[in-house]
């Protein structure tokens, strides 16, 4: 374990950390920065400078309990600006990042998959469609086709994963969940 | 790997239909409301009482469940549905846990 | 999480077993606390606090709070769903700004115009009005006195509050916010068929072969009765849909034939559908002749502005004629609109010659049942009364009127615009029963059954809405006082002709509500007001059906309902202070005594016992009064209406329905108006009888296309429409305040067409600013989402306290109904 300087020390003395370390998979995953190469390595390499947080043109990230920065799409929405990965001086993102151009193999900012829970009003039969407005590509698609109070469909594969969407959402029934493939 | 100090929290739930008598309908829920962790959330107009049953386990459960079924009025209870809920993995257990497991770490 | 995790669950377990019983269970407000909690509900049925539609939902109350809500399934209206503004209705109640104490500007303990909102009691308050009141009457009469009341009021308040001010104060200068939304309508009823309110009903929405929107965004305003047109289009796969609007939105999800039109021209293609009709001999001869009239109306009546405006200057016939018509005959009906044609009104209108022949071809089958809504579009419209008048000449030519499906139906956008404001007859022209005050007779008629001498109701129709904030303004009305309402943010021109007014030295502006609102920060007192729930009352819904509700909670302390005000307000006044000697000499009994003596509590109002009030009942106002108050009133404007097909049942029947469609004739309620068989008051053997009319028959119209007040031009490039949106609902005083609704639709934001952002180098999210001739107002551009506007023309809603459209909007009104189009005028747009 990496325990040579305090400030380490102290971060280690964090719980969710020191469960990572022991491997324990069952810890509240928090969304990242985008595009960031995975957990392990951005809690490890991240020094909480919080450059990135000032630097967000959304002002969507936040410190987590333990002093990282997560992304709170409660907050509003990413633009993709990249201002975040271009504040950080650690070497923490997938991809090659430069002004004009983002090469990151066309993949997903997060590892994540947007979902719409039960909570969802239209699923209990109350009419709403308050998300529906906020997808610019279209994801969220409002259906009349079994039912008179149209239901959501997502599709995924156009996602952006903006999360404009989820600040939206009179119930909180939308969120980005992990993929289950990954840690 | 630390142990599992202590049992996991379950939480059941089920609902049932129960048919009494018609005559004997407002005591009949009176009896299902008194039953903790009973709750009735409709009648149908033939008087099919919709409504379910909240508990720890599934012999809390049995045990409330039974309370209603022998009693005079109904003519029969139909189980419908029963879902277990495992909160482990909730927010507050993994706090618990984790502090558990925090101790057994210092020791 | 655990909580979410285990409702979610048990809300599954629930449905599955509901399932099996066959029963459909509501969603449950999710606010709804744990389940041990969940016996110590009281439910309770009252009608939705929001729109026309009247869905009844059911209220669950706790330790005297108001918890949760859900549709009610014994709803005919709605079959137990909800919308999202319905789901949330628990929480309007609760703000944390609620108003409890009154509010009066004073500076060194004293009334000062120009002071500061500072706590008084109700004594104090009353005592600061009464004077005031009292000052304009000695001063000016009682022409100077003025009341602005609601669609939002009860049956009972409304009822209260126009006998005040009609019979108590003598000045009709009475009027509800209903004349933005409902006059146009109300207008094309009187004229067409001499009596107000749609003669079909919801059933209607079962039945019809196909629909037509006019100018009716129903998916986001009256979203229950578009599921319910959605299941019909969804179940019988021939049933058509066609929707017109002057931009895209939500109903278009749905439209088989969706049309964008110039701003105007609806009126246009109305009189194209009616030529169709004659041109391809598809008249019903038989129904025409045995049922309508034909008359020629006046034409270039001006828009209701100032009458110094130039557009009054130009208009010819904008004077006392401007509703006249004379008589004439199909041939000549059929000349007049044979100008529409398929190829001048595509032109006009911007609507492809294809989607015009199939609209038109759906009201000219004989085979197609056709149900046309509409709401705004038509009614806030410089010519709204003659696109009432328009729609219904199709419905007549064709005979497709008063049987199932066949309807011209105008939803309403108030929960209780017809119950209220129409039947109770809150307008400055009206009395109970769609009588007239200009009227001798119905004169006569009202002081009968309010026990008055004769004269006492005065004759002049009184200020109407628009011409009350011009008057305000001009400082010819000095007492004002506003109920129920928001119309600082209501109001088209607020800058020009609103607020002047409320801030005019000469004027004592009086606002009663619940929150502080726009309209309540402009006046010089803010009484503190008891809503929905927390009081006894009845709406009545766009379909003709009255619903009840019992009082379930207490109002906050301090905060008190709009019809104890009116009332406890009236014991402030003896009659000799109001009414001159020769009016008392005709009935000196009442010499000595105060308004509420005469108006209230020894007239027919006052003679229902405290006894009857089932015990286990709150009823606040009626134990303060010593009589069941809300009944008394009822059953005296009751009186009104039955025997003149306008019945209501017994009062404490509704209290057992949800809600009876009038009229209501031994006990039986009335679903189609105008059809023998289905409306007692029709003649036997007549078929259809429109008896609204002398003689039994509807009016077919000649009027023609005239174009808006106010169009684009070089400098102001835009039109500008404004309307509503589905998560909140008018002013959002109400809904702004609940949580959950203002975060799924925080700021009221301008849709406009991408190529038009483009052109101004705007994106999305850019502040921006609307400029018009009149003001302007800041937001924020949105070129996508629920409203898709054609180049050309942008939307904004007006639910927005911190961006006020109407700023900007033309206070030009209909010249015939008086009421506001706030669909058309010209803008400019640029970025901050």
């Amino acid at each position: 374990m990496p325990t040579n300087n305090t400030k380490t020390a102290e971060r280690l003395a964090d719980p969710s950390r020191r469960r990572f370390f022991r491997g324990r998979v069952k810890t509240k995953h928090e969304l990242r920065l985008p595009w960031v190469i995975n957990e392990a390595v951005f809690t490890s390499g991240c020094t909480q400078c919080q450059d990135c947080i000032s630097s967000c043109e959304s002002n969507i990230i936040v410190k987590d309990e333990d002093g990282f920065p997560k992304i709170d799409f409660s907050l509003g929405e990413c633009t993709f600006c990249n201002k975040c990965i271009e504040s950080c001086e650690q070497p923490l993102f997938s991809g090659v990042f430069t002004e004009e151009n983002t090469l990151n193999n066309n993949e997903k900012a997060w590892p994540v998959t947007l979902e719409i829970s039960d909570k969802c009003l239209a699923k209990n039969n109350i009419y709403c469609q308050s998300c529906r407005d906020e997808c610019e590509t279209n994801v969220i698609k409002f259906n009349y086709l079994n039912s008179s109070i149209p239901q959501p469909s997502l599709n995924d594969l156009d996602c952006n994963q903006c999360g404009a969407c989820i600040k939206t959402c009179p119930q909180d029934a939308i969120a980005f969940n992990f993929d289950q493939t990954t840690v | 790997m630390t142990q599992k100090y202590h049992r996991t929290p379950e939480y059941h739930v089920a609902s049932l239909v129960a048919s009494p008598i018609l005559a004997q309908l407002d005591e009949v829920k009176a009896v299902i409301t008194a039953v903790e962790g009973a709750e009735i959330h409709a009648v149908s107009d033939e008087g099919k009482i919709v409504f379910t049953v909240e508990g720890t386990g599934f012999k809390d459960l049995d045990k409330k469940i039974d309370i209603i079924r022998v009693h005079k009025s109904i003519l029969n209870v139909s189980p419908v549905y029963h879902q277990v809920l495992d909160e482990s993995g909730d927010d507050n257990a993994e706090e618990q846990y984790s502090e558990v497991a925090i101790k057994k770490n210092k020791e | 999480m655990t909580i979410n995790r285990r409702e979610f669950i048990k809300a599954n377990a629930i449905a599955a077993a509901a399932a099996v019983a066959g029963v459909s269970v509501p969603a449950v407000a999710s606010n709804l606390i744990t389940s041990s909690d969940i016996t110590k509900l009281k439910w309770d049925k009252a009608a939705c606090r929001f729109c026309g539609t009247g869905c009844s939902v059911n209220v669950g109350v706790m330790d005297g709070k108001v918890v949760a809500t859900h549709g009610d399934i014994k709803s005919p209206v709605n079959k137990g769903l909800s919308c999202v503004k319905g789901y949330f209705l628990s929480k309007i109640m609760y703000g944390k700004d609620r108003l409890t104490t009154p509010l009066l500007r004073m500076t060194n303990g004293k009334y000062d115009k120009e002071g500061e909102f500072t706590p008084i009691s109700w004594d104090q308050a009353f005592n600061v009005m009464a004077e005031k009141a009292n000052d304009a009457l000695k001063k000016d009469g009682p022409e100077a006195l003025g009341m602005f009341g609601s669609g939002q009021w009860t049956v009972q308040e409304g009822y209260a509050a126009v006998k005040l001010m009609k019979a108590g104060f003598r000045t009709n200068n009475i009027d509800p916010n209903a004349r933005h939304c409902m006059a146009s309508a109300v207008g094309g009823f009187m004229r067409t068929f001499g009596i107000d309110e749609p003669m079909g009903c919801y059933d209607d929405l079962e039945a019809a072969d196909a629909f037509v929107l006019w100018g009716s965004n129903m998916a986001e305003m009256h979203p229950i009765l578009w599921t319910r047109l959605t299941d019909r289009r969804l179940s019988a796969p021939h049933v058509k849909v066609a929707v017109l609007s002057t931009f895209e939105h939500r109903s278009f999800d749905l439209a088989d034939n969706g049309m964008i039109f110039t701003p105007q021209t609806d009126l246009a293609i109305l009189n194209y559908i009616a030529n169709y009709i004659i041109q391809t001999g598809r008249v019903n001869k038989d129904f025409v002749s045995k049922h309508t009239n034909f008359r020629l109306g006046e034409t270039d009546i001006g828009y209701g502005l100032r009458p110094e405006h130039p557009l009054e200057q130009k208009a010819k016939n904008n004077g006392k004629t401007k509703g006249s018509s004379t008589p004439i005959d199909f041939d000549e009906y059929a000349k007049f609109v044979s100008t529409y044609t398929v190829e001048s009104v595509s032109k006009l209108s911007g609507v492809p010659e294809h989607k015009l022949k199939e609209l038109a071809e759906m009201y000219a089958d004989p085979k197609i049942k056709v149900t046309s809504f509409w709401t705004m579009g038509f009614n806030q419209h410089t010519r709204g009364v003659w696109a009432n008048n328009l729609v219904y000449n199709i419905h007549l030519l064709t005979g497709k009127i008063s049987t199932p499906g066949n309807s011209p139906f105008s939803l309403t956008g108030q929960p209780s615009a017809c119950g209220t404001a129409r039947e109770v007859g809150t307008f400055s022209h009206r009395l109970p029963a769609d009588m007239v005050v200009k009227n001798p007779k119905h004169r006569a008629i009202a002081e009968k059954i309010w026990d008055l001498p004769e004269g006492t109701i005065p004759a002049k129709p009184g200020y109407h809405a628009v011409l009350q904030n011009r008057m305000l303004k001009d400082g010819k009305l000095n007492f004002y006082w506003v109920q129920c309402n928001n119309n600082m943010q209501a109001a088209a021109n607020i800058n020009e002709e609103v607020y002047p007014g409320y801030r005019n030295p000469k004027n004592f502006i009086v606002v009663s509500d619940p929150y502080p609102t726009v309209t309540a920060q402009a006046a010089d007192l803010i009484l503190p007001t008891a809503m929905w729930v927390e009081k006894e009352g009845m709406y009545g819904n766009a379909e003709r059906r009255t619903q009840s509700w019992y009082q379930m909670v207490e109002a906050p302390e301090g905060a008190k309902s709009d019809m104890w005000q009116v009332v406890e307000f009236s014991k402030r006044f003896k009659v000799e202070d109001v009414w001159p000697e020769e009016l008392i000499a005709k009935k000196p009994e009442v010499r000595g005594k105060t308004l509420f003596d005469v108006l209230y509590k020894d007239a027919s109002v006052g003679k229902f016992p405290l006894s009857e009030i089932p015990e286990d009942r709150l009823n606040d106002e009626s134990r303060d009064f010593g009589f069941y108050i809300q009944k008394g009133l009822f059953e005296e404007y009751a009186s009104f209406g039955r025997g003149h097909a306008h019945d209501l049942a017994p009062y404490d029947r509704y209290h057992k329905e949800r809600g009876l469609r009038w009229p209501v004739v031994n006990g039986k309620e009335t679903k189609w108006r105008f059809k023998e068989g289905s409306d007692p008051y029709c003649k036997p053997g007549s078929g259809w009888d429109f008896y609204g009319k002398p003689d039994g028959r509807a009016v077919i119209f000649a009027l023609p296309y005239e174009p808006a007040a106010e169009s684009p031009d070089e400098e102001y490039d835009l039109w500008l429409s404004t309307g509503r949106v589905l998560e909140h609902w008018h002013s959002g005083s109400m809904t702004q305040r609940v949580p959950e609704l203002y975060k799924a639709m925080p700021d009221a934001l301008v849709y406009m067409h991408p190529d038009d952002a483009k052109k101004r180098n705007m994106r999305r999210g850019d502040l921006v600013k609307l400029i018009s001739r009149r003001g302007e107002v800041q937001t924020r551009v949105e070129t996508r989402g629920r409203n898709k506007p054609p180049i050309g023309l942008v939307y904004m809603p007006w639910f927005d306290a911190s961006r006020l459209v109407n700023k900007v909007t033309l206070d030009a009104t209909d010249p015939l109904s008086k009421e506001t189009d706030y669909k058309k005028c010209a803008i400019k747009i640029v970025k901050v």
